[in-house]
């Protein structure tokens, strides 16, 4: 039986209102209280609750995107281009650098715990990065979300569908499983912030704990997926993160190595950072070389005291707790008086994002994407690899700022007078779209095997792994791969668009699979089309395994009529980038 | 599997239901434990359909493999009724970690297999110095 969406036990709610911001993490708070404080009428849309979610949620152990002592935002831009091999926009690293400084005092202002020197400034771990107490971040970000005026959440509603005409955004439509509601969200202006895509390939943990990955699982590529499918412009998804980190718990390794200045070191207990280079890529190259050498395990070693250690199992508490047990489970109840603390490190699986790498959403120096009234920032927004929470939030105001600007041009009254027809065909097609796999009646044949989203996933991830470069792969792909790949991606998406659901808990799995089917196609035709290879730590394509001069450029992507278009656009050497509509 | 529910501190308050960025946890109810059936209710719509006088519910993990470990659920439980733990092919050697959060300080604790324990205070207000 097909469900029909005029069969809903209740009708779809309506929300107007001036702006509307998807995902409330680092970038999506900062966005919406900007504004508010701007005068505006703002929703956030939130799968989880802004709280705890996304990427934050466990909590950080720095902020790694800041500008020290004697150091100018240029400075910035120089590191984050030659960390990223070229790939990166001088406008938008600029316009993040300037405004690095301020969100990590908005952050103290906020209630954020920051580590001061004798003279009263922010103690520097390095001069990109500053110290905190980040366990309580995001209920701080979320306190201030509260207390701002003309800004409302919704939690526990996730955002499905950008409605477009392919030119302007309208809102989007949204469900939450918790209040069994669908939702047509209606704005002139609407800003994604949902991060990045995790899911996509095969993790390093698999059996009872697959989802002990180091980005946050719950990101499931959902803004990028409703761009691609609405024709919004993605960049660089080809530049995927693969991070290094602590083996097992895939805690992050900052605190272990800036922090307190632990080596890598090989099996021989030979020092080897720096022998592969120093950019982010290069260290995962050097850990992936010394391993298939055969000099692994390689392992971070620091030589701290019995006290320090102490410091240091609060420090992993504070974001990522599985790391301090890890290390009691060795060491046992009682405190040990000998010196040292290591943890071995390994590769994670690929990500595609923009807050550490360059991958997500085509967007101009003030974070608008090609679609006109729609904003992408944060791990959603590409092409300005390492910005972190701090970028991120400044990406949120930066795009808000824009939007109020548009806001302001758009002119208020014509909110309510916008032809109504337009977004509610839309959205009527979003809900169709969404129904259709809504089939509580069904009966399941006694039997046969059902298809299930999460197998389908799982065969994602191994079709990734195998043939797109992911963790069995050793990272390597070649054409006749990604040619496989494809197929397969494009078979599984066939098959989840037959998937039903009997309820709406059941519809978001199947949604969240959708999303990481959409992000994986785009993925492999980035990856086939850089035909070199830059970042060799992040995945080495097995037919070109140089550095191509050619491809000193973006590789950019559109969906025209369910055809990928992949593209090239020549590198920006200017302060300000425009689209060309 | 990274988080397990001690039936006898939790008191089905739903705090950790809310708060789990993943929505991987819900409510059951006394009356239906013994049974199957599951509700997936949030916390505001327990009070509205069933009333806070005869929510007896407890706390059920509705996708463990799902579990990403970031403690969320363990700050927010005031009753310690939630405890996390390493698989053993993370590591895990049968110890358990539990929060007890206030405005200024988590305490964990390490519940070790012999019954010994560890507590590590953490002050909210101070930066880490690493
Ligand atoms: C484990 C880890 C540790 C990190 N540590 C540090 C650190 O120490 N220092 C540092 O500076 N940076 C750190 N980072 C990077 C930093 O956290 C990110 O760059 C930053 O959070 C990105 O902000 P964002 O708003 O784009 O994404 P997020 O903060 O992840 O926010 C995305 C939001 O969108 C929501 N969402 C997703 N899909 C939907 C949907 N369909 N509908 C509605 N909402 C949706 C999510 O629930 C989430 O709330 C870390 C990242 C990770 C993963
Ligand atoms: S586990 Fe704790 S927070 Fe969750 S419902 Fe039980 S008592 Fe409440
Ligand atoms: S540890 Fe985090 S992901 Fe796991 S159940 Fe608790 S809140 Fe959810």
């Amino acid at each position: 039986m097909k469900f029909e969406p005029a069969k809903l036990k209740t009708p779809p709610t309506i929300i107007k209102a001036e702006a509307i911001v998807v995902g409330g993490g680092a970038a999506g708070c900062l966005a919406a209280i900007k504004l508010a404080q701007s005068g505006y009428q703002v929703i956030v849309v939130e799968k989880a609750d802004i709280r705890r979610s996304g990427c934050l949620a466990a909590g950080v152990n720095a902020l790694n995107a800041y500008i020290g002592r004697g150091k100018v935002p240029q400075d910035y831009v120089d590191y984050a281009l030659a960390d990223a091999h070229g790939i990166a926009r001088r406008d938008l690293l600029l316009s993040i650098a300037e405004r690095l400084n301020e969100q990590a005092a908005w952050l103290e202002s906020a209630g954020l715990p920051i580590l001061k020197d004798q003279d009263g400034r922010y103690a520097e771990r390095s001069w990109r990065n500053v110290k905190i107490n980040g366990e309580n971040i995001k209920p701080l970000m979320a306190a201030a979300v509260a207390k701002t005026q003309g800004l409302n959440v919704l939690n526990r509603c996730r955002a499905t569908h950008l409605l477009s005409d392919g030119v302007t955004v309208y809102g989007v439509a949204a469900f939450s499983p918790e209040n069994n509601l669908f939702y047509h969200l209606q704005a002139p202006a609407t800003i994604i912030a949902t991060g990045g895509a995790a899911g996509l390939y095969r993790p390093n943990n698999h059996g009872s704990a697959p989802n002990r990955i180091w980005y946050c699982p719950f990101n499931t590529g959902a803004g990028l997926a409703m761009g691609i499918r609405a024709g919004a412009e993605m960049t660089t998804l080809e530049m995927r993160l693969v991070a290094l980190r602590c083996r097992d718990t895939l805690a992050p390794t900052g605190t272990l190595a800036l922090g307190a200045g632990a080596r890598q070191v090989n099996a021989l207990g030979r020092p080897f950072e720096g022998d592969y280079g120093r950019t982010t890529s290069q260290r995962v190259l050097a850990w992936r070389r010394e391993t298939e050498a055969g000099r692994g395990p390689c392992r971070l070693a620091a030589e701290i005291s019995a006290d320090r250690r102490e410091e240091l199992y609060r420090a992993y508490l504070n974001m990522c707790p599985s790391q301090t047990l890890k290390w009691l489970e060795q060491a046992g109840p009682e405190p040990r008086p000998e010196s040292g603390i290591f943890a071995e490190v390994e590769g994670s699986e690929p990500y595609v994002q923009g807050g550490h790498v360059g991958g997500g959403f085509w967007i101009d120096t003030n974070r608008q994407t090609t679609l006109t009234g729609l904003w992408a920032v944060g791990d959603a927004a590409g092409g300005a690899p390492q910005k972190y929470v701090t970028g991120s939030m400044a990406e949120g105001v930066i795009a808000a700022e824009d939007a109020a600007q548009y806001l302001q041009d758009f002119g208020r009254p014509a909110v309510s007078q916008t032809d109504q027809g337009r977004p509610q065909q839309l959205f009527q097609e979003a809900l169709t779209d969404l129904t259709a796999q809504l089939k509580p009646d069904q009966a399941l044949a006694p039997g046969r095997p059902r298809l299930q989203a999460r197998d389908l996933g799982l065969a994602l991830e191994k079709t990734m792994d195998l043939y797109a470069g992911g963790i069995s792969a050793g990272y390597r792909y070649s054409s006749s791969e990604l040619v496989m790949a494809a197929t397969m991606v494009a078979e599984l998406a066939n098959l989840a668009d037959k998937l039903s659901a009997s309820s709406l808990f059941e519809l978001s799995e199947i949604w969240e699979l959708k999303e990481r089917l959409t992000v994986a196609r785009s993925l492999i035709a980035h990856l086939e089309s850089r035909k070199e290879t830059r970042w060799p730590g992040f995945g080495e394509y097995s037919d070109y395994p140089q550095i191509d001069p050619e491809f000193e450029c973006f590789v950019n992507s559109r969906l025209e009529d369910n055809e990928l278009k992949v593209f090239r656009r020549p590198m920006t050497r200017n302060n300000t980038y425009e689209h060309h509509r | 599997m990274s988080i397990i529910v001690n039936p006898d501190l939790c008191t089905g308050c739903g705090q950790c239901v809310q708060i789990c960025p993943g929505g991987l946890l819900s409510l059951t109810f006394s009356s239906e434990r013994s049974g199957s059936r599951t509700e997936n209710l949030s916390n505001a719509q327990l009070t509205q359909t069933v009333g806070p006088a005869e929510i007896k519910g407890q706390v059920r993990i509705n996708n463990p493999d799902c579990c990403w470990a970031c403690a969320a659920c363990l700050k927010e439980c005031r009753f310690g009724a939630l405890s996390l733990f390493l698989p053993p092919a993370l590591g895990g050697r049968g110890a358990s970690l539990t929060a007890s959060a206030s405005k200024d300080s988590v305490v964990w604790q390490v519940l070790f297999p012999d019954g010994r324990q560890r507590t590590i205070a953490v002050n909210r207000q101070i930066a880490d110095r690493y």
